[in-house]
């Protein structure tokens, strides 16, 4: 993983869980993981309640997963999220242990 | 050869004895008592305040997990709890919480998950179980936070277990 690819997951990661979940340094390929799950959930979920964004698709390979979440991230690190808040509240609960997990390699 | 079989015999009912008595072991969280599945391979305290308790069953990463954390800032639209999960579990569109609150939460938690409620010593448990992702049941504790008990492998029956209604 690259660092600047490190860089825009770990603004994912804390898009939606909040500021200090983790640093760039700390990020992981089970967090990528996980949080492409998240940031599929929670486009859907925009989409689903008439919000601008499609839900991206695509074979959730290890590379692909890490070039889309780091996309997704720079456009959030610039203040362009395009989800809905309320999507975002239920994606992070429902995706918060599982990201603790995936932080400890669990 | 008799004494084989007997001896096979015997030592079958002494595993399964010990099976049956190291079956499930009490789990403690937020004041309250749950009996979770023995023999776990990892048990910790995760989460940026430590508010999840972790109990794992496999060395598969991901695989495997119960898990206990604390969901105060759940956003209920403008409800309480029970009447917020209460909407979500319901069919009715008759409600006094946010639409889009119930919308949301609909998307992401209810759709393809078997959803309900179950009464267990006058407390509602709400669940929402799925057969190919991780299931949930919400609850209030004793002390007043809003539990969000979760598993990657537990059916219907194993939730009760472990809240104690079976």
């Amino acid at each position: 993983m690259e660092s600047d690819q490190r860089e825009n997951i770990s603004a994912v990661i804390n898009y939606f869980w909040g500021e200090g979940t983790t640093s760039p340094e700390s990020v992981n390929q089970g967090m990528a993981a996980i949080a492409y799950e998240a940031l599929e959930e929670a486009q859907s979920c925009s989409a689903a309640m008439d919000f601008v964004p499609r839900p991206f698709s695509g074979h959730p390979g290890g590379k692909y997963v890490i070039k889309q979440v780091a996309k997704i991230g720079k456009r959030i690190a610039s203040g362009d999220t395009q989800i809905y808040e309320t999507c975002r509240q239920r994606t992070a609960v429902n995706f918060r242990n599982k990201m603790e997990l995936a932080k400890q390699g669990l | 050869m008799k004494r084989a079989i007997l001896l096979i015999a015997l030592a079958f009912a002494s595993l399964s004895a010990y099976a049956q008595t190291d079956q499930y072991i009490t789990a403690a969280y937020a004041g309250m008592k749950f009996q979770v599945p023995g023999s776990p391979v990892v048990v910790g305290s995760l989460g940026v305040n430590n508010d999840i308790l972790l109990i794992k069953y496999s060395d598969t990463i991901g695989k495997r997990w119960i898990s206990f954390g604390t969901e105060n800032t759940l956003e209920t639209g403008g409800c309480g709890w029970s009447d917020f999960f209460e909407a979500t579990v319901s069919d009715t569109a008759k409600h006094s919480c946010s639409q889009a609150s119930v919308a949301s939460f609909r998307h992401v938690f209810v759709e393809g998950a078997e959803t309900g409620v179950w009464k267990i010593e006058g407390k509602a448990h709400y669940y929402f179980l799925s057969d190919s992702d991780s299931s949930f049941v919400f609850f209030e504790s004793n002390n007043g936070n809003l539990i969000k008990l979760e598993s990657d492998f537990l059916d219907s029956d194993g939730f009760r277990r472990v809240l104690g209604d079976i």
